[in-house]
């Protein structure tokens, strides 16, 4: 390598970096300025044609929701076998079969669960949002929608952060309820010294009030982002269906980016709360 | 009825529809009155549609103020503005940009359902009247798709119809149409502002198009975009232009 070389290779990296960091504010304020719209829109909008808008609602809570349950049903039975059967050895060797409960809630109710089901949501609803919007877009039909008065985030984007929004929540209870349950029966197949009752007073011992604050916000927080990146990436421009695919890698990366932050800003929550 | 202007423009600046910072058309004044018949036309890639969306307030300009029924359209609170446009119908040039995911007559009742909260039936009901009245109600539920561009853009009018509009843009009606539906198209506009099942009081019209001559004995106001720029014209301007082998972009001076 040259000293030519050598002298470029810091100026263009460093230009590279902010080039990116740049990127990435302008993007977070896009995406602020898009969520306070939305929410603002969401909140005054109480003249709102409950005949019109509660049919779209519903169908979203269906689509990213109830037919998520099945799946979700097959993660929250491997997610309670997986951390039991990894703790229960340890912990009986141990002798702090005591811990079970405790590290069910560490694990699964204030961490694992709320970002799965966000992952699983953004898999089956957050993709399919990008690509039905940017299809409207394309076709024309956000501009008729306007030209009629009907104003496309309260007809569109609204019940997406409603429905998605109820879908994390209700299915990350419901994973949880899974992983418990799944939880016992590995200690009760492997013979493992441990009663119903004792399991869950563990676990109610282990939770505190927090926790059902800060499971709910968390996960109406982490709905309400992916809905809001997502409509943010299908109505920003005109979609062509070459740049449906790109669109949409780039929709799940900032999504579970936006998750994996919000989730840091909870777990200072947690410590400090 | 208002007896202000329906529309304003002054010295606006037209944004480009791909562009909304780029003006396409430049100092453009312009002032739609109630009952007025305007005929727009325009070569290709002249503005038409970025001026008729602007007019509707769809577009804000990049330069310049709207007044729509005497109020700065673009400094009112969101909530005056969307009072505003339900005033103002717009029907888009082709197909007129149909809700591709709902059967036609669902394209009217969702504006009907979601301005007036009415029940289903009652919105399906006033759909198929005016379904009926572009003579269209045997294809309600047929999909949109199924529809030729000439029909869906019926259905556009219609859906536009769905308000009591005071003023009404139509995009290019007249392109690509064979002679009996530019009849049709024609004497359906030339009794529209005066049917009262359709408007509250007198409807200004404003449409567009590539050339003058279809439109002489319809239209009473003429414009003429090109070059950038927008003029308006007399009638006997506007049939000079039209036998102007050059057509009208020629007519506006850079």
């Amino acid at each position: 390598m040259t000293i030519a070389q050598l002298e470029q290779l810091p100026d263009s990296l460093l230009e590279r970096m902010g080039r990116r960091v740049a990127d990435f504010v302008r993007l977070s304020r896009a995406l602020s300025a898009f969520a306070l719209i939305s929410l603002s829109v969401m909140l005054t909008r109480r003249d709102a044609p409950r005949r019109v808008m509660r049919p779209l609602i519903r169908a979203q809570i269906r689509n990213a929701g109830v037919r998520l349950v099945p799946m979700v049903t097959l993660l929250g039975t491997a997610l309670g076998l997986l951390v039991i059967a990894q703790t229960t050895a340890l912990l009986t060797r141990l002798g702090a079969q005591q811990y079970v409960g405790t590290i069910m809630v560490t694990v699964v109710v204030r961490e694992l669960g709320p970002l799965i089901t966000a992952i699983l949501v953004l898999a089956r609803a957050g993709t399919a949002s990008v690509v039905e919007l940017g299809t409207l877009r394309a076709l024309g039909e956000i501009r008729a929608l306007e030209s009629l008065g009907i104003d496309p985030i309260h007809y569109l984007v609204m019940p997406r952060m409603i429905g998605l929004a109820v879908a994390v929540f209700c299915l990350t209870v419901y994973l949880i309820l899974t992983a418990l349950v799944s939880g016992y029966l590995f200690v009760f197949l492997q013979g493992v010294p441990l009663k119903p009752g004792t399991y869950l007073s563990q676990i109610g011992d282990a939770l505190l009030w927090q926790d059902f604050a800060l499971l709910g916000l968390k996960t109406l927080t982490f709905g309400t982002a992916i809905a809001v990146v997502n409509c943010y990436q299908g109505l920003a421009r005109s979609l062509d269906l070459d740049d449906v695919a790109e669109v949409t890698a780039r929709a799940v990366v900032q999504s579970l980016t936006a998750c994996v932050i919000l989730d840091a800003f909870f777990l200072v929550g947690y410590v400090f709360v | 009825m208002s007896e202000s202007p329906n529309i304003e423009l002054a010295r606006v600046e037209v944004p480009c529809e791909e562009e909304p910072q780029t003006a396409v058309v430049h100092g453009v004044d312009w002032v739609v009155r109630p009952g007025e018949r305007w005929a727009v036309c325009g070569g290709p890639g002249s503005g038409k549609t970025s001026l008729l969306c602007t007019g509707a307030g769809l577009n804000a300009p990049v330069a310049g103020t709207l007044r729509a029924f005497g109020r700065d359209y673009w400094g009112a609170t969101a909530s005056d503005r969307l009072a505003l446009s339900r005033r103002v119908g717009m029907v888009f040039d082709g197909g007129g940009r149909l809700f591709t995911h709902m059967s036609v007559v669902e394209n009217l009742v969702l504006p009907l359902q979601y301005h007036r909260e009415c029940d289903r039936e009652a919105a399906r009901e006033r759909a198929l009247q005016l379904l009926a009245l572009v003579g269209l109600e045997a294809w309600a539920d047929a999909a949109p798709a199924r529809l030729t561009t000439v029909t869906q853009r019926r259905v556009a009018l219609a859906r536009a119809l769905t308000e009591p509009v005071e003023l009404l843009f139509l995009d290019a009606p007249l392109v690509g149409l064979g002679p009996e539906e530019r009849h049709w198209w024609l004497l359906f506009l030339r009794d529209l502002s005066e049917r009262e099942d359709v408007t509250e009081g007198r409807m200004s019209i404003v449409t567009s198009g590539y050339e003058f001559s279809s439109w002489f004995g319809w239209a009473d106001r003429f414009a003429v975009l090109g070059n950038g720029f927008f003029r308006t014209l007399e009638e006997a301007e506007a049939r000079t232009v039209a036998a102007a082998a050059t057509g009208p972009a020629a007519s506006v001076g850079a």
